[in-house]
């Protein structure tokens, strides 16, 4: 039996996943320039409210899934608010403000971990078999199918958001130059503001959707951000469609790179091609060399 | 930089300072002086993966407590117990093998559950001396790991037999492909389980997986390329579930045969219909005496009584009758551990061998069905 | 009527003060320049007006209702104030056109997300560019222009802002004399339409060709004021710049 269009398969929806959480994680990026851990958090924020809503106390699916996104975006709307809002007024260092992201972080995985424990839990009912599909040899669930869907979705949205609307553009100028942006009349704050909504929205429902595919835990948010984070960084970072690319490419290179090498290896396969990309091409593939 | 947050930074730095003196200042216990409470300790995992069985065994150790402390203690003396939290992670292990040792000073220690556990502390017990009695720890390297070092359960030299020979002769399959956790006690069956299926049986693919992975896709489609006629899948309890969940998806309908760790009712429960017939061999329990079963409900653990919870309530009552003979002495309570010969406990009985380890063991095999374990033999 | 006047302005950094107890008045529809040796508070200044650095002390009066303390740089276009960058600073990875485009757009966030650029909004960034002669190339990416070329981008988006009152900071520097007609042009241009130019220069050939009024700053404090041929003819100024 062939197995490489089940690789593919897995690929793909890894890939998919991988893709909310760097178009989240570039969005942001790009508007505030330093590395923010908080993403992590906020992914397994989603995850949990949809938990919380649909597993215990028994509300409806749709409603719960909306909620979980904008209680992510919520939050990560508050991390501007509260703390990187001010940080930037007083031009405080991307080091500093790292080191606020993450402790931040760390807050919100601890609380996460005292309300519903460090257990891992899964989300989706397991009375019943799951809907499976199979094309071209390869076999994949209905939720899986909905993740590629709505990655792709997403990044079309985003595209399109970002290139022909006023708000897109000034999205790209104030990532590109906060100063110009303020002479010109663009209020940064609170541009800044939505960005990290709409940026944790994405991350909230990648959080979301790990939970559907295959359950939820506190810390699952350090996973998150190490692959965002390197799909990021792969495809350029700051860079929306160096981002998705990268993902994908994350995707690929895991899973087809376990046909040779032991499974347990897979996650030092993001590090390697992180690794490479950082030494040979550190802009990623999109972004142009400065 | 400001004068405000100089003064913070300054605030902060002492407030750190006394906090690490507090800390290196605080006295530990004595050591046991004839009076007062007979402190033993405990470890096992009582979060995270495991933790289902964890806290089911310390339910029953507590039992245990509470009958022997009901009945007058021993010599005169209450048994207080320790129980600290191993995570099945070798440092909280450690950690919490040092902290009972030096700060509490108990004279003996149950524990660890998970090998990476037992294995983690065993070190730390053998040097200070006290004895360290595993009540589900399988791993064959647990066998030299010291002197003071006990199990009141078979080592895995056994189960790993057992599992080849069930599969190869009762299930007459002879193409396994395996897939494995990355920790002591996986990798432990997995070598023996390899020696004794290589005499009439091929392993077509084995697949390793970090303990706390979550995605087992990938090594799952390159085990069903492989086209075994039976999957040996050894995890712990929250791997399983994913896995097994993924097993089903990927459409891989090959039967699934698993080690002891799969004793947990959580795994049943979730991992539902997708766990439906898989099998595993666990150590062969009596059936728990009612009274156990009694007193466990009154603790809320009745619902997943494991095989180990037994033995962990008999290895308090053995150390309570090797107490109350031969004193608090901590080489005279390991000696005494060494003659210990056909006790009878509720977990199974007991005779060890010259290295701390059981000298028989015997295996059942149950399965999963509808979200609940059954014996199958 | 003065377009902006300051009133004991101070801007100081760690103790030293780069604007030092500045009064001036800026008469409306006139060319004014700003003039000083380096380091004498002129970009200082201009960044302060357009709110980019905190007052200090005093106050700055806008066309003589707004008294203000405290300005913030993304309101000083509701001002009718608009500026250049003394090192040109531009939307780098955006085209010529857009660089344009998004000084037009709707500043309410939803309004914004859907809104596409309409035909009329594609004119006013024609008219702009074509006053520069940027039009034709307004594919190209802001980075990948000249120096001659980034320098009229810059003033294009000035334009652009239909403001009332530009601060230009050396709008002429490293500029060969074709695009320094152009830019001369372009301010003149402003000038008939009744816009108030201020204009940081070192070129004393174009201030006293532009200007109607001058300011000499001197280690942040004025140092002379008048029309330019009175004022570049005292010797304080001939020694400040000397002694520089």
């Amino acid at each position: 039996m062939n197995i490489i269009p089940q690789i593919v398969a897995n690929s793909l929806i890894a890939g998919s996943i991988y893709a909310l959480i760097a178009l989240g994680f570039n969005l942001v990026y790009g508007a505030t320039r330093f590395v923010n851990m908080v993403p992590g958090a906020l992914a397994a924020i989603g995850g949990y409210t949809v938990f919380f809503l649909f597993n215990r106390l028994g509300l409806n699916i749709y409603f719960s899934v909306i909620a979980g996104v904008v209680v992510a975006g919520f939050f990560g709307y508050l991390s501007d608010r509260l703390v990187f809002r001010k940080l930037r007024s007083h031009k405080a260092s991307n080091l500093v403000s790292f080191v606020a992201s993450l402790g931040i972080f760390t807050m919100l995985q601890a609380l996460i971990s005292i309300l519903f424990t460090s257990q891992f839990q899964s989300v989706l009912s397991v009375t019943e078999n799951p809907k499976t599909y199979q094309i071209l040899g390869a076999t994949f669930t209905w939720v899986q199918g909905l993740i590629f869907i709505t990655s792709i979705a997403a990044f079309v949205s985003l595209a399109l958001i970002l290139k022909k609307t006023s708000f897109g553009k000034a999205v790209r100028a104030v990532s590109d130059d906060e100063e110009v942006s303020k002479i010109i009349g663009i209020n940064t704050n609170r541009l800044i503001s939505w960005i990290f909504f709409i940026g944790s929205c994405l991350i909230g429902l990648s959080g979301i959707f790990i939970g559907f595919d295959i359950g939820i835990n506190p810390t699952m948010g350090l996973f998150i951000i190490l692959e965002g984070a390197t799909a990021s960084i792969i495809g350029g970072i700051g860079n929306v469609y160096g981002g998705f690319l990268g993902a994908f490419l994350l995707g690929f290179v895991e899973n087809f790179g376990i046909l040779k090498i032991p499974g347990e290896w897979k996650p030092a396969i993001a590090f390697g091609l992180l690794i490479l990309f950082l030494i040979f091409k550190p802009e990623g593939i999109m972004n142009k060399k400065k | 930089m400001s004068k405000t947050v100089k003064i913070v930074i300054w605030l902060v730095v002492i407030v750190i300072v006394i906090a690490i003196g507090a800390s290196l200042s605080k006295k530990g216990s004595n050591p046991d002086t004839g009076t007062g409470p007979i402190k033993i300790g405990f470890i096992g995992p009582l979060t995270g993966d495991t933790a289902g069985i964890g806290e089911n065994v310390r339910a029953a150790v507590e039992v245990a407590r509470d009958e022997i402390n009901a009945a007058g203690g021993v010599n005169k003396r209450q048994v207080e117990v320790i129980f600290e939290d191993g995570q099945c992670d070798p440092k909280a292990a450690a950690n919490a093998g040092n902290k009972l040792v030096s700060v509490d000073k108990v004279v003996a220690i149950i524990g660890g559950l998970c090998s990476s556990e037992t294995l983690a502390v065993a070190p730390i017990a053998e040097q200070a001396k006290v004895p360290l009695i595993s009540d589900a720890s399988t791993n064959p390297k647990i066998t030299d790991a010291g002197d003071y070092i006990f199990r009141f359960v078979p080592s895995d030299l056994f189960q790993g037999k057992f599992d080849a020979e069930y599969i190869m002769n009762t299930m007459k399959k002879s193409k396994v492909g395996i897939l494995y956790c990355l920790s002591d006690w996986c990798t432990g069956i997995k070598d023996v389980f390899k020696q004794n299926f290589a005499s009439s049986g091929t392993v077509v693919d084995e697949e390793g997986y970090q303990q706390d992975a979550r995605d087992l896709r990938s090594q799952i489609t390159k085990i069903k390329a492989a086209k075994p006629d039976v999957i040996y899948f050894l995890g712990y309890s929250e791997a399983s579930i994913v896995g097994l969940k993924q097993l089903q998806e990927l459409g891989v309908k090959t039967p699934i045969f698993g080690g002891d760790a799969w004793d947990d009712v959580k795994i049943a429960e979730g991992a539902g219909k997708a766990a439906n017939g898989a099998m595993f061999s666990v150590t062969a329990s009596s059936k728990y005496p009612q009274s156990f079963i009694d007193a466990m409900t009154v603790k809320k653990a009745d619902k997943e009584l494991n095989n180990y919870s037994g033995r962990g309530y008999d290895i308090l009552k053995v150390l309570a009758d090797i107490i109350g003979r031969v004193g608090v002495d901590s080489t005279k309570i390991k000696d005494e551990l060494y003659k210990v010969k056909d006790y009878q406990g509720i977990g199974d009985t007991y005779t060890l061998d010259a290295k701390g380890d059981l000298a028989t063991a015997n295996y059942s095999v149950k399965k999963f069905q509808d979200s609940k374990i059954v014996l199958v033999q | 009527m003065f377009s902006i006047q300051t009133k004991n302005l101070k801007k100081h950094f760690d103790g030293v003060y780069a604007v030092d107890d500045l009064s001036i008045k800026i008469e409306t529809g006139q060319i004014t320049s700003i003039i000083g040796p380096n380091g004498s508070g002129k970009t200082t200044l201009i960044n302060t007006l357009s709110g980019l650095l905190e007052i200090d002390g005093g106050l700055v009066v806008i066309e003589e209702s707004e008294k203000l303390s405290k300005i913030t740089p993304h309101e000083i276009p509701s001002f009718g104030i608009t500026r250049t960058f003394q090192n040109i600073h531009l939307f780098e990875q955006m085209t010529i056109l857009d660089n344009i485009l998004v000084v037009l757009t709707d500043r309410q966030v939803f309004r914004a997300i859907f809104e596409t650029h309409q035909t009329f909004h594609l004119k006013i960034a024609e008219e702009v560019l074509t006053r520069v002669g940027l039009w034709e190339k307004r594919g190209q990416l802001a980075v990948n222009l000249s120096y001659g070329q980034r320098k009229l981008l810059e003033i294009a988006r000035a334009l652009a802002m239909d403001a009332k009152i530009y601060l230009l900071d050396e709008p002429f520097a490293g500029l060969f004399p074709e695009m320094v007609k152009i830019i001369s042009g372009i301010i003149k241009e402003l000038k008939q339409e009744s816009k108030t130019v201020i204009l940081i220069e070192h070129d004393m050939g174009l201030i006293r060709e532009l200007s109607d009024y001058v300011f000499v700053l001197d280690s942040g404090k004025l140092l002379a004021e008048g029309k330019p041929s009175e004022v570049l003819a005292k010797r304080e100024v001939i020694e400040a710049y000397l002694g520089e």
